[in-house]
């Protein structure tokens, strides 16, 4: 690892470090939990190719230590314990190398499909925390081609290698744009899905099947953006549609999501342990079949101030995140964002109980 | 020949001076990098550096923010109306819808629908010519079927170069400009007159964005499908 350090540093280093601190309430009390954050980025064009490293440090203090079953309802179940892991990891590591019309990226990357903000049911690999939607995501081991095809489209294809290639993962996109009005892609996936085991609180993986739709366009000025998948093993869709709109000042903008998803329940008494794992390990996208995203921003020269929520329409529970974000200078930013879970014990929101979230990033 | 020569500039119509004004913005092809300060109203700065290309005029346009940190990889592409962001956190690409482009680009004083603009014929018809000693003084409205926020432009043009040297921006039923874009320093590069120092003042809010050209090259071919939605995450990144 030191002679990778080497390397990294002898390549001009860019990157940030950042703090975050959360102060959450858990069964009444208030903890602490912080983390120290370097990433550094290494990249360099040679030719036709290019490659990239995001080389991340995290170190966590604080309440480092959970039971997971603490987040759900009672059912009295045994301590499912979870841990935040200082660790060393690639957030991103590929090669690129362009060949018109072909272009080739192996290693960690960004999947980046999808249209939506707040969720993503088309990139099935990367999870988006529901706290910042827009914060970075760890890349995916992939073999990726693009191929230009006529015109504005082209075909995105993927590969992610599992222990054989019976398991692995592979499908594709076809991605376009219509006379400049129209974004779309469709496509095919056959992946590895993970999901916990109702009785034995393990972690299984199955084959899934699914097609993918996304789009962004305009209506009336308004943007409208949406993005879908069909399962073809278990028959079930999972559907977004959004709008965003700017209001005539220029400096407010607002943006609202709503999310089907058949994979999630409709009455939340039946909500159980599994449900509960699934969706914190990010292996579903939400519990409820309805949820509603809305977010209104306000920039004001260097604050942006703004406030979130998501409702699950089902069991009527709500997380509501009001924020703020200052930038110091060209290289230091503040994010202060805080949040207060609503509805019923048991509910998918009312469990999460209030927090706030500070974060202070130096970019270099 | 000085008296034949005043005569063609004063038989100058207002649709002639237009096509002379655009005809000066439209070159084939630029790369270069610009510095943009934006200065808020309590005078406080953020500086970003932006490498850009440009294709047909500014008919096509790439832009992708190098400095600061923060902001390294962000980029937004221009295809007439149409604009792309790109954000390398999460690997998305947006197409930002008409209503948006009200936005101002990244804080700064300009907004999305400025750097969409194009040529001026593109959106605007002259209603009215003046003349003083240096310069002319062209008032624009906007074309019948035009959706833009700018009830009318007045610009004060360079009888040598035609670059347009003040750009007043009314908002529709004002009569006091909102807006003043104002260009100079301007240097030939390459036989084309480039303004090197850009200056957009908001007139009310009393913040501005300056932009100084470090570096433009009108001579490097501009591969036209760098300007496509699904390259952008590549050149972005790279």
């Amino acid at each position: 690892m030191n002679i990778l350090l080497f390397v990294i540093l002898a390549i001009k280093p860019e990157g940030f470090f950042e703090y975050q601190g959360e102060i959450f309430n858990l069964k009444g009390e208030y903890k602490f939990v912080g983390y120290s954050k370097l990433n550094l980025t290494s990249r360099q064009r040679i030719s036709s190719s290019y490659f990239r490293t995001d080389l991340v440090y995290i170190s966590y203090h604080g309440k480092t230590q959970y039971d997971l079953a603490d987040f759900m309802p009672e059912y009295a179940l045994p301590s499912i314990p979870f841990t935040y892991k200082s660790r060393l990891y690639f957030r991103n590591a590929f090669l690129r190398v362009r060949i018109s019309p072909l272009t080739l990226q192996f290693g960690r990357q960004q999947i980046g499909w999808g249209t939506g903000y707040a969720f993503n049911p088309t990139n099935v690999f990367q999870k988006k925390s529901i706290l910042d939607p827009s914060y970075e995501l760890d890349g995916v081991d992939a073999l990726r081609m693009f191929l230009d095809i006529a015109g504005s489209f082209d075909v995105d294809l993927l590969y992610i290698p599992e222990n054989s290639i019976d398991s692995s993962s592979y499908g594709g996109r076809l991605r376009g744009n219509v006379k400049g009005f129209l974004d779309f892609s469709l496509g095919y996936l056959d992946y590895l899905s993970t999901y916990m085991d109702p009785v034995i609180f393990l972690p299984f993986k199955k084959k899934n099947k699914i097609f993918t739709l996304d789009f962004s366009t305009e209506f009336l000025g308004i943007g409208v953006h949406g993005e879908g998948t069909y399962n073809l093993k278990t028959k079930k869709k999972i559907g977004l549609l959004g709008i965003d709109y700017t209001f005539n000042d220029g400096l407010t903008s607002c943006l609202l999501e709503y999310l089907r998803n058949e994979e999630g329940k409709d009455n939340f008494r039946d909500y159980n342990p599994a449900d509960w794992l699934d969706y914190f390990s990010g292996y579903t996208l939400t519990m409820g079949q309805n949820e509603f995203f809305f977010n209104l921003e306000r920039i004001h020269e260097l604050f942006t101030f703004k406030i979130s929520s998501i409702t699950n329409i089902n069991d009527k529970s709500t997380i509501v995140m009001p924020g703020i974000s200052y930038s110091f200078n060209d290289y230091t930013s503040l994010q202060i964002t805080s949040y207060v879970g609503l509805g019923r014990d048991g509910t998918e929101y009312s469990n999460i109980n209030d927090g706030v979230i500070f974060r202070i990033r130096v970019g270099f | 020949m000085f008296t034949l020569f005043t005569f063609i500039i004063l038989a100058l119509s207002p649709e002639e001076l237009l096509s002379k004004v655009d005809s000066v913005a439209i070159f084939p092809h630029s790369i270069g990098v610009m510095e943009e300060t934006i200065i808020t109203t309590t005078g406080k700065k953020r500086t970003f550096k932006i490498k850009f290309y440009t294709k047909n005029g500014m008919d096509k346009q790439l832009m992708v923010y190098i400095f600061p940190p923060q902001v390294r990889g962000n980029s937004f592409l221009i295809i007439g109306d149409n604009v792309w962001a790109y954000f390398p956190e999460t690997g998305r690409i947006r197409k930002i819808a008409s209503h948006a482009k009200k936005q101002k680009m990244m804080g700064s004083d300009f907004t999305y629908e400025d750097m969409t603009m194009g040529t001026y014929k593109k959106k605007f018809k002259p209603v009215n010519l003046n003349e003083e000693k240096d310069i002319y003084v062209l008032t624009l409205i906007p074309k019948e079927n035009v959706k833009i926020s700018y009830g009318k432009l007045v610009l004060r043009v360079d009888k040598k170069t035609y670059v347009p040297l003040v750009v007043d921006f009314y908002r529709k039923g004002e009569d006091k400009p909102y807006k003043t874009l104002i260009q100079e320093d301007i240097k030939i590069v390459d036989y084309i007159p480039t303004p090197m120092h850009v200056v957009m003042r908001n007139n009310e809010t009393g913040s501005e964005t300056e932009i100084r050209t470090i570096r433009i090259d009108y001579k490097t071919k501009v591969e036209d499908d760098l300007f496509s939605p699904k390259r952008l995450r590549e050149v972005s990144e790279e």
